[in-house]
């Protein structure tokens, strides 16, 4: 099999054919390679590649594989770690200056999940200063452009993890979402994106945004995929204060049971309220397809939408303020000029703003808990435009200027913000070429439900086959 | 920490006076880079004053169960 064959294939297919010994982690290890070499120099994903010991764990897992010694469907299979993953020994920076010389001594839970699985890290990828941009801009060490077109942005704040998988890199890497952050980057650039249900995946070992809203999650190609990762990842951890203890469970179970009988709910307000003529077309049809495959599709009430941005701006602020006080403080010149003032503002909120903020935050969950009650997911767009242009700081929809950053984000932080299990699946293009993300919400911890319905609709269409011409 | 006004205004004075007491030195010229950041959250604060939430109790208890109680 060929270099690029073997870097066009989905976890699964690639873990099938490593568990028939068709094709070995050594092969699979230097077809990722050779395909950054090509391919990374027009996008800039990664920040610290690791070929050498990427080369070395896939020849012990070749030996065990051969010794009969077989992990699973993640055996030998490669992926990115964007950079905010604690890597023992491996420079993890979180896209600052700040943290430029930080080597962590210990893997984080995820990393070390999926080395248990044999999954083999090929080393670490951009994103934007702490993660602290939807945009995925860098100004200490590059933006990551979007494979689809690169004058235009990978999306943030896991810009490399997107842009290394749609660029063939890679075939999954993991991201963090806290507004939008796997989601957004996934939709921009033509690939899937699951943020967890909050608690499902440790956040020990990540560097914190924001610790109440952090969601450790994977960037793939197919939503399969996503289930396999989530498999691999999951469980309990003491060391994780916010770690959920739901048991085990496979995400696979309700992939190929279709869409009949799912409930679709569709909320009305807000989120469709500034929207890009081409996104709402491809999403609106996105939802025809799924209720021609027999889901049920009902419009739902939810005007509480609108109350999150500003529920989930005072509580990002003032819990990365108070992650970063001490550095900022002192160091406040080595951050990113935007980055620093919009960390530095949460510094003059009160506790008291910030209880109110929680209290706005749960009766804002309950509202959301009432208007689902009779549906199993809401279909909503990822992000209301498509990927931006490089620089590109407003956008004009009907007329009216909006900011991008806080655009960009209308459709995902309000999910973010109560924990819900939320999956990007790509559902067009548009007209400039640019791909179109859908995305479906669940209740908390039915990730599983969310991926049956997501997988029902990715195998009855190909938007996700597509792929970027890089050559 | 002073008083956070209620009103439509954080004024200058009041903001450097809470930036001293922050940590930030205040004759530092980054601070009129900073002070419109603080009003913009000072105006998500008065925000999300008017949404009701009598009887309800602050979402600290980051776990949620399977039932999404929190």
């Amino acid at each position: 099999m060929t270099e690029r064959v073997l870097t066009d294939l989905s976890i699964a297919e690639l873990g099938a054919l490593i568990k028939a010994k068709e094709v070995s982690p050594v092969e699979a290890v230097e077809a990722s390679i050779q395909r950054t070499d090509a391919t990374d120099p027009k996008i800039g994903a990664f920040i610290t590649p690791t070929p050498e010991p990427a080369r070395a764990a896939a020849k012990v897992a070749e030996q065990e594989i051969m010794a009969g010694r077989y992990r699973g469907q993640l055996h030998g299979v490669p992926f990115a770690l964007k950079d905010l993953y604690w890597t023992k020994g491996v420079r993890t920076a979180s896209g600052s200056r700040v943290d430029s010389d930080f080597v962590p001594v210990e893997d984080g839970t995820v990393v070390s999940r999926l080395y248990e699985a044999g999954a083999i890290s090929m080393g670490k990828v951009h994103l934007s200063e702490f993660a602290f941009d939807g945009l995925g801009v860098n100004q200490h060490y590059g933006t990551p452009r979007n494979p689809w077109n690169t004058n235009h942005v990978a999306g943030g704040s896991s810009s490399g993890s997107a842009s290394s998988v749609a660029a063939g890199m890679v075939p999954f890497a993991m991201g963090t979402d806290t507004g939008g952050s796997v989601r957004l980057p996934a939709s921009f650039c033509g690939i899937t994106g699951h943020k967890p249900s909050f608690g499902l995946v440790s956040r020990h070992g990540v560097t914190p945004l924001s610790w109440s809203m952090d969601h450790p999650g994977p960037l793939v190609r197919t939503v399969e995929d996503a289930a396999l990762v989530m498999n691999a990842i999951t469980g309990h951890d003491p060391r994780d204060a916010s770690s959920a203890d739901i048991g085990a469970r496979d995400f696979t179970r309700y992939l190929g049971k279709g869409a009949q009988g799912i409930r679709v709910g569709v909320p009305q307000e807000f989120i469709w309220d500034i929207i890009d003529p081409e996104v709402k077309a491809a999403v609106e049809a996105a939802i025809q397809h799924l209720e021609s495959l027999g889901a049920t599709v009902t419009p739902i009430a939810l005007p509480e939408l609108s109350h999150a941005g500003p529920i989930f701006g005072l509580t990002i602020a003032s819990e990365a303020a108070t992650y970063h006080r001490e550095k900022i403080l002192a160091h406040g010149d080595l951050y990113d000029p935007s980055i620093r003032i919009r960390i530095e503002g949460g510094l003059f909120i009160s506790a008291a703003a910030y209880l109110h903020a929680q209290r706005a935050r749960e009766a804002y969950r309950r509202a959301v808990a009432t208007a689902m009650a009779d549906v199993d997911v809401l279909a909503v767009p990822t992000v209301v435009v498509p990927s931006p242009a490089v620089g590109q700081d407003r956008v004009t929809m009907n007329g009216v200027e909006h900011p991008l950053r806080l655009t960009i984000l209308r459709a995902s932080q309000p999910f973010s913000l109560i924990g819900l299990p939320a999956m990007s699946v790509p559902c067009g293009f548009t007209n400039g070429g640019l791909p179109i993300g859908m995305q479906l919400v669940g209740k908390p911890f039915t990730d599983d439900v969310v991926m049956g319905a997501a997988n029902a609709y990715q195998q009855s269409t190909e938007w996700h086959l597509r792929k970027p011409r890089l050559d | 920490m002073a008083a956070q006004p209620e009103g439509p205004e954080l004024s200058k004075e009041l903001f450097i006076a809470m930036a001293e007491q922050v940590g930030f030195d205040p004759a530092d010229p980054h601070l009129d880079d900073l002070y419109p950041e603080v009003l913009a959250r000072f105006t998500m604060i008065r925000n999300i004053q008017q949404v009701d939430v009598s009887g309800v109790d602050p979402a600290v208890h980051y776990g949620l169960t399977p039932t999404g109680e929190a």
